[in-house]
């Protein structure tokens, strides 16, 4: 069989798969696109609302220096926590219209940049820890803590409370970390693949 | 013209080419249709930006594999090379020619699935029917590289789908 004939005969079964259903596709596609721009808006009302209720908490005046810093500290976090998430979503937006050793290149970038991210993230959680820990180290002394079940209601409450959430975003950024590290070999591995280097 | 009435023109000339690509990268149907969907995602958001510099099949064509390799670099089911799968789809009351036409077709797609990325690519659009030129504009590669390629992936396919020369 010639090198022609082989392509026309493999053309034609190549051209047998299924029909693709349009319409649905279409509406599917149309749906995605409201869903991921409804997410965006949560998210920013989300962190807006989160940004008021610390500029509240900072303001009230009957508020101590100690707990206004940690007001301040929370606002931080939330901005810092939503500018993440924008920056990660970044690539689910972009127009795909360049060919796959930009795209490849931009993707390297970006997951050497979510690499740093997370790092930076957890650097943020023990500066968290630190400065609770020296916001809150009177209340934590034993001898504070001994004979006021209040304080010591409190300070289970908010071990129980947080431990979980620093925890989970520790274990989160490393687990993170990991897989960008997997898709930068990966993308190694496609360069390869695709004789671009 | 609305955008919603040419992205909507665009599917339907375009979305078996699209389709078939998709194909080519994942072996999933689930997978495969939530693929396809990112694949005329991306199309919707750049359509505006396509000035008829390439052709508007080339150009859908390349934001396929592009979707396609970002699709490959999140996680790769593909099935080992060799390893066609024996599973072909259920021919149900088709006639015998016709069913014999969809195993053939579903082996050769597996056969392509297999291949490495850079012949996977080349393989899918001169299956398409592109021309040379056209497939080296859509993977931003030299025509002789789409000669070279499109010469080993031949040779690879045969080897996959057990046919003589």
């Amino acid at each position: 069989m010639s090198t022609h004939d082989e392509w026309s005969d493999w053309a034609a079964q190549w051209r047998t798969q299924p029909v693709v259903d349009i319409e649905r596709l279409r509406r599917r596609t149309l749906a995605k696109r409201w869903r991921m721009l409804a997410m965006v808006v949560f998210e920013t009302v989300t962190a807006i609302g989160a940004l008021v209720q610390t500029g509240w908490l900072f303001a009230h005046p009957g508020l101590g220096l100690r707990w206004k810093l940690f007001a301040t500290g929370g606002t931080v976090l939330v901005v810092v926590m939503w500018s993440i998430t924008l920056w990660l979503r970044r690539g689910t937006w972009r127009a795909a219209g360049s060919r796959v050793a930009e795209l490849l290149r931009l993707d390297a970038r970006r997951a050497r940049a979510g690499i740093r991210l997370a790092q930076a993230q957890l650097w943020g959680f023990a500066a968290l820890l630190v400065g609770v820990a020296v916001l809150a180290w009177p209340s934590l002394q034993p001898s504070a803590w001994m004979h006021d079940e209040a304080l010591r209601r409190l300070l289970l409450v908010q071990i129980g409370a947080n431990a979980p959430i620093v925890l989970g975003g520790v274990v989160f950024c490393l687990w993170y970390i990991r897989r960008q590290r997997r898709r930068l070999a990966r993308i190694a591995q496609l360069t390869a693949e695709l004789g671009m280097v | 013209m609305g955008a919603r009435n040419r992205f909507a023109e665009v599917l339907q000339a375009h979305g078996g080419l699209m389709s078939r690509i998709a194909a080519s990268y994942e072996a999933d149907p689930a997978l495969r249709d939530d693929l396809l969907q990112e694949i005329a995602l991306a199309l919707w958001r750049a359509l505006p930006g396509w000035r008829g510099e390439a052709g508007l099949r080339t150009f859908v064509a390349r934001i396929a594999h592009n979707r396609g390799a970002s699709h490959v670099l999140g996680e790769q089911r593909r099935p080992r090379p060799g390893a066609l799968p024996e599973d072909l789809p259920d021919p149900g009351i088709a006639p015998e020619q016709h069913a014999h036409a969809r195993q053939e077709g579903a082996r050769l797609q597996a056969a392509v699935r297999a291949l490495p990325l850079a012949l996977r690519q080349a393989v899918t659009l001169a299956l398409e029917g592109f021309s040379h030129a056209e497939i080296a504009d859509a993977l931003g590669i030299r025509v002789n590289a789409v000669d070279v390629r499109l010469s080993r992936a031949r040779q690879a396919l045969r080897e996959q789908l057990g046919e003589s020369a």
